[in-house]
């Protein structure tokens, strides 16, 4: 039975009929056209489908969207400015130094990685790479991406 | 086939709800099992309960002990400061090792345990001899050691569901460790292991308790290791050869370990706990 939730997505309010079962990644890709967030291993495992639910990484392929009802989800689409088009630092960085290689990963890691700058402006390498442990990246650009992370939270702060 | 989404605001309301749909029903907390799961597992279920506005997420401690609420996230459990005092801290040292911080955030501790004894939480819980509250319209307390009864497969009846996880007090020179093996961080465990000891006053152990998991269906108690270390000085040849007398059992095998394998590891993984328990137990007030 369709059950009627309210999602506020990169600041928009949707309502939705979804089933009890659907997972957000689901219902984003699906019912939204968002299809910025990426399924991949479907179980958790990966991190691509990371999303932020009330600032927190979330994987949104085990979150049920009627757990999601009334809570406010940040996905790759709105990382940036909606209005503008100007991109967030960490898109430009991973832009300008290969943070990526066939970009699966990459919705997951940006919002991952924005989840850790928020809460903590000038991590160290090891924090980087402890916040993305769960995030897979089957090209292995692991190296490119913590340096990516790290040059981001540097611009952000206010440093060149 | 169509599914019904219910909210029940109290136990009581969630235990009727329960009661009226038996196996029809899926309990849900934080949904990492039930998603991935739902064609393999739970195709037959029609109505999924939500237990997360029902007030279970709470750790209490009393002069009793512990008691922890079903709906309690992981991450809660990690982080609280009561569980990383003292003997409770095997727990938070168990859900460290899963390294997606966005499992421990959605995993519940009811979750854990129900959702089998082949994950971790469960055999740390079962070397602290942690009860189960399981309620229904007649609630009881079950030992976690009899909650588990094969693979996948617990003592919960369909009109019943754990709504809190109880740990006793232990005396002081008590300690508790931890240890696994696994293919990868998303697969269940090899072998997993937990123990408990405590230090009489005259340094000698008094109590101990090995718990071994993944190796057989369920969790195995490791009575005779146990046994082997009381009244004993906890040097590194005892634990070494209660070690060899857990690893003294028939294995599974299956598609990720071998049998031997297997016994191989529970000697390892027996004796790293068990030297985790003893150092705690010895810097233990």
């Amino acid at each position: 039975m369709a059950v009627a939730i309210r999602l506020i997505v990169n600041g928009e309010e949707h309502k939705v009929e979804v089933e009890p079962w659907w997972s957000l990644a689901y219902v984003l890709r699906e019912k939204l056209a968002l299809t910025g967030t990426k399924i991949m291993c479907n179980n958790g495992a990966c991190g691509s489908c990371t999303v932020l639910i009330d600032g927190q990484p979330v994987s949104s392929c085990l979150k049920l969207a009627v757990l999601a009802e009334g809570k406010n989800i940040i996905t790759v689409e709105g990382l940036g400015n909606t209005e503008t088009g100007e991109l967030h630092p960490l898109q430009e960085t991973f832009i300008k130094y290969s943070g990526l290689q066939c970009g699966t990963c990459t919705p997951g890691m940006l919002l991952t990685a924005k989840a850790l700058l928020d809460k903590n402006p000038a991590p160290t390498e090891d924090e980087v790479r402890e916040a993305l442990a769960g995030n897979l990246c089957r090209c292995g650009t692991y190296k490119r991406i913590v340096k990516c992370v790290l040059i981001a939270a540097e611009t952000m702060r206010g440093g060149k | 086939m169509p599914m019904e989404y219910l909210i029940p605001s109290t136990k009581d309301e969630a235990v009727s709800m329960l009661d009226k749909y038996g196996e029809a029903a899926v309990i849900i907390a934080g949904g990492v099992f039930f998603t991935p799961h739902k064609e393999e597992l739970f195709s037959e279920a029609e109505v999924l309960i939500d237990i997360g506005k029902l007030g279970l997420s709470y750790i209490n401690a009393d002069e009793k002990g512990l008691k922890i609420g079903a709906t309690t996230s992981l991450t809660s459990l990690m982080t609280s400061k009561v569980i990383n005092k003292g003997v409770y801290r095997v727990l938070a040292e168990t859900v460290e090792q899963i390294p997606i911080q966005r499992i421990r955030d959605m995993g519940t501790v009811g979750g854990e345990v129900c959702m089998s004894a082949e994950t971790d939480l469960p055999i740390s819980l079962m070397a602290l001899d942690a009860k189960v509250v399981l309620s229904s319209t007649k609630s009881r307390i079950m030992s976690l050691d009899e909650f588990y009864t094969g693979y996948l497969s617990t003592a919960l009846e369909p009109n019943e569901m754990v709504t809190e996880v109880q740990l006793p007090l232990f005396p002081p020179k008590t300690g508790a460790g931890f240890c696994k093996f696994e293919r990868g961080t998303v697969d269940l465990p090899i072998v997993n292991a937990a123990a408990r000891v405590t230090l009489g006053a005259d340094g000698k152990c008094s109590a101990a308790k090995v718990v071994l998991g993944c190796v057989t269906f369920p969790p195995v108690i490791a009575d005779n290791a146990a046994k082997l270390l009381i009244g004993k000085n906890l040097d590194e040849k005892i634990i070494e050869s209660a070690a060899e007398t857990a690893a003294d059992m028939e294995c599974i095998t299956d598609i990720r370990a071998s049998g031997e394998l297997r016994q191989t590891w529970i000697k390892v993984a027996v004796r790293k706990a068990l030297n985790k328990a003893y150092e705690q137990a010895k810097g233990g007030k």
